[in-house]
């Protein structure tokens, strides 16, 4: 009888997860799989596909172009600790008692939830060096500002700072400010009658209970890093002279400008890799801190 | 029978009929209900090219009313990813717009039905209608991998040419009579534009920022084009970019920037179309489909044939044009060729030449009142011009499998050379040696 309703509410319930079920197996694990086998071809969508081995992965190793993109998406990461410690103060000072803070929340939220297309063709705007704010900025103290998009010892800090602006009231200031409001105030009062000052009391006990936090927001800000793609596309198409083509950018322009799918395929995998490797890292350390589980 | 079955034998059902109900939706109906055949023409285009499009598309329809045409403008940027989709997918279009960088790719592929049956079986066909070498982008000899350009006539043709273009140096007027200065005529050598250029660029205020340009635009390619360059050994698969005239091109148009400093370097944003309209720049390279953008300038301008290094040197001109194709897949052959006739034809011509945007592969369409007539500010007079430089021997192509990505790249090192961080021999050669890697790769199904 258990088993016969078991089976009843199985067969109400499959119906509503189908579209979800069908939608992930025929957009998501399908093509997974597809590009999976792709990786071991050359294939360029005209003609049919070539059975070529591991060719792709070894040209991978050799191709100067692959960990050109590479290390650019590794340096437009380096805003990451910018954006953890700003992320950190505004959650401090959201935190505290500040007037109007509800709104200030939502305002520094906004970056996060305005749509990434139209953000990146506003700050295109803001980078343009003729009529762009920051140039005319720099214009007024005297300082003739960069071609920001288009010079290429500018191009990668300038997606540096844009990824400072949008990452640092979003969901990293959320989870802090999650965190914060989950240290019990009574450490505080007792560290205050022991005399402990306002630096020493963040510095022996909001930050050793932030440190689950922290590591949770790299390993998410690292992986969220190897994907980059969208503003690049929009605003650089991955120029100039190549400096701003992430590894995302570099496996589009393959697959579908130059219509290398096995290459593309290949390139993807070993990002999946990369990815894959940095999230077991992460489970692994949630285990030992077991308190980061919450945010997610 | 359990009702839990019922259930699920009826929401299954009513899923199968919500999936037919959106699949329908997606189904190509290709004979439509009225009994009328049904073509697909897609092209790639601007909202106001869309508009145009549609009426020609309309006209068409009158003409041959068993004919209904379902017509797809795509941007630019998408259209080549979406052509190649829909071949793929078996959903090829019927008649669709072609270029001459891509024709190689699906006509080896054996996509693209070949057009000379139907141009050989057409008596009002006569070659000397259109501008010489107009179809040579499109015709080729041999097949599949062996695929090799032929002149017309010597082989396949597998696309039919709609417009004839090439570029040119658009100067601004009111800024070479401002210093008294002798426009530029088809005698011009470089050392002339550089020459006029250097005194054209002012720094009005004296604020040690150059207000106006002599001269804008890095097109070392149509530098290359007017000496004859060749930039690529089609048939050895081999890039030519180190060759004396293509170096040549490309140092030249970095000596622009660092050595006669008449050209804006790469930290001053410019958009050149923009720049000439505004008068930011005094002289530009172009192609004849900028002239509809010019028309919007406040200053008078003209047009001249690009100049070439020395006064001996015969000059050349890539011209170029797009196409119409029939897909191989197409099930009603005779039909796509009427329409191809006729968006190739007088009506497509007359339609072309007057939206002001590329020149009418029909030369009597080209010479005649509805192309000039979208001329306003250049002066008439130096229309002929356009006609002359396409009358010149055409220069040597660089079209080949694995188009997007060369350029790409070449664009790439060239950027380095236009910032002065490589000299242009050292640019040339590593686009050289990219160009020979990617044609390797692309070509390597060739080898027997």
């Amino acid at each position: 009888m258990p088993r016969r309703n078991a089976l009843k509410e199985w067969s109400a319930a499959a119906p509503f997860l189908a579209p979800n079920f069908l939608g992930f197996l025929l957009f998501t694990l399908m093509p997974v799989g597809v590009s999976m086998v792709l990786s071991f071809y050359q294939y360029d969508n005209i003609t049919p596909a070539k059975f070529v081995g591991t060719a792709n992965y070894h040209r991978l190793i050799v191709d100067p172009k692959f960990w050109a993109s590479l290390a650019n998406t590794l340096i437009m990461m380096l805003g990451l600790p910018l954006t953890m410690f700003g992320a950190l103060l505004l959650a401090l000072a959201l935190n505290s008692k500040v007037y109007g803070r509800i709104a200030l929340r939502t305002i520094y939220y906004l970056p996060s939830i305005s749509p990434l297309i139209a953000v990146a063709v506003v700050w295109m705007w803001i980078y343009n060096a003729d009529q762009g704010i920051f140039n005319s900025a720099l214009a007024r103290i005297g300082i003739r500002g960069p071609n920001w998009l288009g010079d290429i010892s500018w191009a990668k800090p300038a997606f540096i700072f844009m990824g400072i602006w949008s990452g640092i009231g979003g969901f990293t200031m959320l989870l802090y400010l999650a965190a914060l409001q989950d240290i019990p105030r009574s450490y505080y009062e007792a560290a205050h009658l022991d005399g402990a000052g306002a630096w020493q009391r963040f510095w022996y006990i909001t930050w050793p209970l932030l440190g689950p936090v922290n590591f949770f927001i790299i390993v998410m800000g690292i992986i969220g890093g190897f994907q980059a793609f969208d503003w690049q596309y929009v605003m650089t198409g991955g120029g100039p002279a190549g400096s701003t083509t992430t590894i995302g950018l570099y496996i589009y322009n393959n697959a579908f400008s130059y219509s290398k799918m096995g290459y593309a395929s290949a390139v993807a995998w070993v990002l999946f890799i990369i990815i894959f490797a940095l999230t077991l890292l992460q489970w692994r350390m949630r285990q030992r801190f077991g308190g980061a589980a919450q945010y997610e | 029978m359990p009702t839990w079955f019922h259930q699920v034998v009826r929401q299954c059902l009513a899923l199968l009929l919500l999936c037919a109900l959106a699949g329908v939706g997606s189904c190509d109906a290709r004979n439509a209900g009225s009994g009328k055949l049904m073509l697909t023409y897609t092209r790639w285009g601007d909202p106001a090219e869309m508009e145009s499009t549609r009426e020609l598309i309309a006209q068409f329809q009158r003409e041959n009313p068993g004919i209904e045409v379902r017509v797809d403008v795509v941007s630019w940027e998408q259209y080549w990813q979406k052509m190649k989709t829909a071949t793929v997918t078996n959903s090829a279009q019927d008649v669709w717009l072609m270029s001459p960088a891509y024709i190689e790719e699906y006509a080896s592929a054996g996509h693209v039905l070949d057009l000379m049956p139907f141009i050989k079986a057409d008596p009002t066909f006569n070659v000397d209608d259109y501008f010489p070498h107009a179809f040579d982008d499109f015709c080729f000899t041999g097949e599949g991998d062996n695929l090799r350009s032929a002149t017309f006539g010597n082989g396949k043709l597998y696309a039919f040419t709609r417009d004839y273009n090439c570029s040119l140096l658009y100067y601004n007027r009111d800024y070479f009579d401002a210093l008294g200065l002798a426009y530029p005529d088809a005698t011009w050598t470089w050392d002339d534009l550089v020459a006029a250029a250097r005194k054209l660029t002012i720094d009005f205020d004296g604020d040690g920022v150059i207000d106006q340009w002599g001269y804008g635009g890095l097109d070392y390619g149509a530098f290359a084009s007017a000496i004859g360059a060749q930039r690529m050994d089609i048939a050895a698969r081999k890039s030519l970019f180190s060759s004396p005239d293509m170096l040549r091109a490309v140092t030249f148009c970095q000596d622009l920037i660092y050595r006669y400093k008449v050209h804006p370097p790469p930290f001053v944003q410019i958009n050149e179309t923009e720049s000439f309209v505004t008068g930011k720049l005094a002289m530009t390279v172009a192609g004849v489909w900028n002239i509809r953008s010019y028309n919007r300038s406040d200053y008078r301008w003209g047009i001249a044939p690009i100049p070439t290094d020395t006064r001996q040197r015969t000059r050349y001109a890539a011209g170029g044009g797009v196409a119409h194709c029939i897909s191989s897949r197409c099930v009603h052959p005779e039909e796509a060729w009427k329409l191809v006739k006729f968006l190739c034809g007088d009506a497509g011509q007359r339609a072309l030449a007057r939206s002001g945007t590329s020149v009418p592969v029909v030369k009597r369409i080209a010479m005649s009142d509805d192309f000039l007539a979208g001329f306003d500010r250049p002066p008439r007079s130096s229309i002929p011009t356009i006609f002359e430089v396409l009358a010149s021997p055409p220069a040597p192509r660089g079209y080949a499998r694995g188009y997007l990505e060369y350029t790409r790249r070449t664009t790439e090192i060239l950027d380095l050379a236009w910032r002065n961080q490589i000299t242009p021999t050292e640019a040339c050669r590593r686009i050289d040696e990219q160009i020979d890697a990617i044609l390797a790769d692309q070509y390597r199904r060739t080898a027997p």
